[in-house]
């Protein structure tokens, strides 16, 4: 061997960095500190689900509980920017899904995929985030509490994006077939036209997995991606929470009670909302109460979960309302 | 030979005497002004000499130094002349007076000899009665601010040549009758009636609570639903200052050189532009003039398009909403500006407005509208009571609306309670405060309790739920705070931004 410089040395140290065995035992390292592991297509740990997919992900980064990868899924996907009746219509089926022992996959992004992930944490069931960073980085900042939630809740984070790596555009679209691989069906709840929802949708009709689309109304932006995939036969019509799990073939559980009975103002604030979402000055219109009663009624249905306004002034009536109406 | 008169300045809101020494001695001619002078103060030289010689009188062609005491406290503007050029004159035995013993001197000399008013006359006037002086000479324009000082006989004079002839005993000026306080700028008297807004049943029910409280309110919404109109209706629903706030008010604005005439005993409502800087807002810059929260003191700020406002502007705001005071830090001193008022905001939701407005579309790409929601930092958020999101009326709406006077005669009942039972709105209620002989029953505290845990509400949250609710019962006439004060109460939570 020739005498070696110092220079040279330096170089053989650089090559033996771009070594493959030493990349993969960093990545292993640096997951690891990141509360995850490495799960690569030999190993048994790796979702028989996804080995249907193609492109198939060749390593996954998962943190939580990997057990979750392989139960029954259904994945809710939507546009970020979501209405209040997505957002309601996402929390209710989210809620159902994860109340028959489904697991609810989505990606973890604002709007539909947020609502779902929420719901299925707030009946404390398993829910699967497919995240379009590595696990160090969780997209978007707002929702890394929701993120350890899931993984508290005996869920689990998934990306196929190795820590450290840099994150792009594609990689965002790269991860909905990964939720469609996880999934049995996949449920598009709201999506504007060239929304990745769709891309989602399409990559579950790809490989056989069944499309569900919540129909909006026909003047509304945000759902006209999920009109057109019913009225072009791409995707079954949700016609009700109820429906869509009797066609998924999961039985219901039943409702825990709703703790203790509604005033006269509440109940009938509580009916005007079921038959048609409103705000304040709307119900009072509606139902004839001053402003007082009406503010003082809705929110003590907000405090016990029987309405919700979204962030906005319209009120929804939630899962449980229904409930609570076919109990009534 | 040696003379003195007395004099005041203004150092934040507040009057400081100024004890005017001056000395005219042999030496070679000139005026020499000492004592930490400003530069206004220094060009005195050439207004009093001109003033003295216009009025008839000589510059003594000696050496005259002046001396502003306490030396070691920073003078600003013109309110000393007069008192100089009355020094200069006793000093040089060209009037021989005992009056410059009980009568404070203020104002500045225009060169013909003619007196011009100053800002802070009320803060000058109290400084000076304060200081021992029974009397108080003032420019004839800032009479009405100096009478409306409790205690202190003011008498407005024209020119430098009346106050001679009164100090040498000669013409007497008159004393003018002891006034109501002068406030300023209350500028609402554009303030809308309440009956031009039209539906809106919601924020306006959310105002008359926020109002009769003293709580801080937002409203947000898409252009055109009434959020500024309705703001600006709160400048005439804000009851009467008392006697105490009402002197407090008129000393800040006289200070600012705002309180133009007798307005009243109207509660202040000040919208600045959202282009002011931070100093404008909150007060500062290099002689500390009090901001706009300092003159917001004891009324209302409203901030019309609040997102637009600099960030910083915005969150220097929340040291006076936690404690009513402004504290400005120099290397030689801290000056502290009242500045406890009621926050009124009004904004879109997002760049375009429609954000989260049911059945519309919100055309704004995330990122614009996440940067501009940030705006109003979590803190600022927190410090917020009630947040009414505003939505399109729809024309069908009956227009029978109430009118200004219908809720503020409410508004003055409910108003009327908190004086009497705690002397303070409940926008002040200190925690402590929230239990049984303010209205909190143990069933109510349960009942917030549960709310809290329920909403997943911080403490700081559920103690400013509870004083909304109790400004609840007050509009409704209840001694006691009911579960159903604490429901409404929470309607208009501040919630975290929609997902």
């Amino acid at each position: 061997m020739p005498h070696l410089g110092g220079d040279a040395v330096a170089a053989v140290e650089r090559l033996g960095r771009h070594d493959p065995r030493e990349i993969a035992r960093r990545i292993g390292q640096r997951t690891a500190a990141a509360g995850g592991r490495v799960i690569t297509g030999l190993d048994v740990e790796y979702p028989y689900a996804l080995r249907t997919i193609d492109p198939r992900p060749p390593t996954l980064y998962v943190a939580g509980d990997g057990e979750a990868l392989e139960a029954r899924a259904v994945a809710i996907v939507g546009t970020r920017r979501a209405s209040g009746y997505g957002l309601a219509t996402a929390t209710e089926i989210a809620d159902e899904l994860a109340r028959a022992g489904m697991v609810v996959v989505s990606g973890l992004a604002l709007g539909i995929d947020g609502a779902a992930h929420r719901a299925a944490v707030a009946a404390g069931a398993r829910t699967i985030a497919v995240l379009p960073s590595p696990l160090d980085r969780i997209y978007p900042p707002r929702h890394r509490s929701l993120a350890r939630d899931i993984v508290r809740l005996g869920g689990a984070l998934v990306s196929e994006v190795a820590i450290g790596a840099s994150v792009g555009r594609p990689d965002f679209a790269r991860r909905n077939r990964i939720i469609a691989g996880l999934s049995e069906a996949v449920v598009v709840v709201e999506a504007p036209d060239r929304s990745g929802a769709l891309l989602t949708a399409a990559a579950a009709a790809a490989i056989g997995r069944e499309t569900y689309a919540v129909p909006g109304p026909i003047d509304a932006m945000a759902s006209r991606g999920c009109n057109r995939l019913i009225a072009d036969h791409q995707a079954e019509v949700v016609t009700s929470s109820a429906s869509l799990l009797r066609q998924i073939g999961v039985a219901r559980r039943e409702p825990p009670p709703v703790a203790s009975a509604l005033s006269e103002v509440e109940g009938q604030l509580l009916r005007h909302l079921l038959e048609r979402s409103g705000s304040v000055e709307e119900l009072i219109d509606r139902t004839g109460q001053p402003a007082a009663s009406v503010a003082s009624g809705l929110s003590l249905l907000e405090a016990r979960g029987l309405v919700n306004p979204f962030g906005g002034a319209t009120f929804h009536p939630t899962l449980a309302a229904k409930r609570l109406a076919q109990v009534v | 030979m040696l003379a003195n008169a007395l004099s005041a300045s203004v150092v934040g809101v507040d009057g400081i005497p100024v004890r005017v020494e001056v000395d005219v001695s042999f030496g070679l001619p000139g005026l020499t002004i000492v004592g930490l002078p400003g530069s206004a103060v220094l060009e005195a030289r050439e207004r009093v000499r001109s003033a003295l010689r216009n009025s008839g009188f000589e510059v003594p062609a000696r050496r005259i130094t002046v001396n502003l005491a306490p030396a070691d406290l920073p003078k600003e503007g013109t309110g000393h002349d007069l008192a100089m050029a009355a020094a200069i004159l006793v000093a040089s035995n060209q009037l021989e007076t005992e009056e410059l013993g009980r009568t404070a001197l203020i104002g500045e000399l225009a060169l013909d000899g003619s007196l011009r008013r100053v800002p802070g006359a009320m803060a000058l006037v109290s400084a000076a009665t304060a200081a021992g002086m029974r009397e108080v000479i003032v420019p004839a324009e800032n009479g009405p601010e100096g009478a409306a000082v409790r205690g202190a006989i003011v008498r407005p004079a024209t020119s430098f040549g009346e106050v001679v002839r009164h100090l040498a005993g000669r013409e007497r000026l008159a004393v003018l009758a002891p006034r109501d306080h002068p406030t300023g700028a209350a500028n609402c008297d554009d303030a809308p009636d309440l009956a031009s807004v039209i539906g809106q049943r919601a924020a306006r029910r959310a105002l008359e609570i926020a109002v009769a409280g003293r709580h801080n309110i937002a409203f947000s919404g898409p252009p055109g639903v009434g959020k500024t109109l309705l703001a600006r209706a709160a400048a005439t629903l804000l009851p009467a200052l008392d006697e105490a706030e009402a002197a407090e008010v008129s000393r800040i604005h006289s200070v600012a050189g705002l309180a133009e005439g007798p307005i009243g005993w109207r509660r202040p409502f000040r919208a600045p532009h959202h282009t002011i800087s931070t100093q404008a807002l909150v007060g500062g810059g290099p002689h500390v003039r009090p901001g706009e929260a300092s003159l917001a003191h004891h009324g209302a700020l409203f901030l019309d398009e609040t997102l637009q406002f600099r960030a910083d502007a915005l969150d220097a705001l929340r040291g006076p909403i936690d404690s009513g005071t402004v504290h400005i830090a120099r290397v030689d001193r801290v000056v502290a500006l009242p500045a406890s008022f009621m926050l009124l905001l009004a904004y879109n939701p997002c760049p375009c407005g429609w954000w989260a407005v049911d059945g519309r579309e919100c055309s704004c790409e995330d990122g614009a509208r996440r940067r501009y929601q940030a705006r109003l930092s979590g803190p600022m958020r927190d410090r917020l009571d009630l947040i009414v999101h505003l939505e399109p009326v729809t024309m069908s709406v009956a227009a029978e609306a109430e009118s200004t006077a219908v809720v503020a005669a409410r508004i003055e009942r409910a108003w009327g309670r908190q004086v009497e039972r705690q002397g303070l709105p409940n926008a002040g209620l200190p925690v402590a405060q929230l239990d049984a002989r303010h209205g909190f029953a143990v069933a109510t505290d349960g009942v917030l309790e549960t709310r809290g845990r329920q909403m997943g509400l911080t403490l700081r949250r559920v103690h400013r739920a509870a004083r909304v609710a109790r400004t609840i019962a007050d509009l409704e006439g209840s001694e006691m705070v009911e579960a159903h004060h604490l429901d409404e109460a929470l309607l208009h939570r501040p919630k975290a931004l929609a997902a």
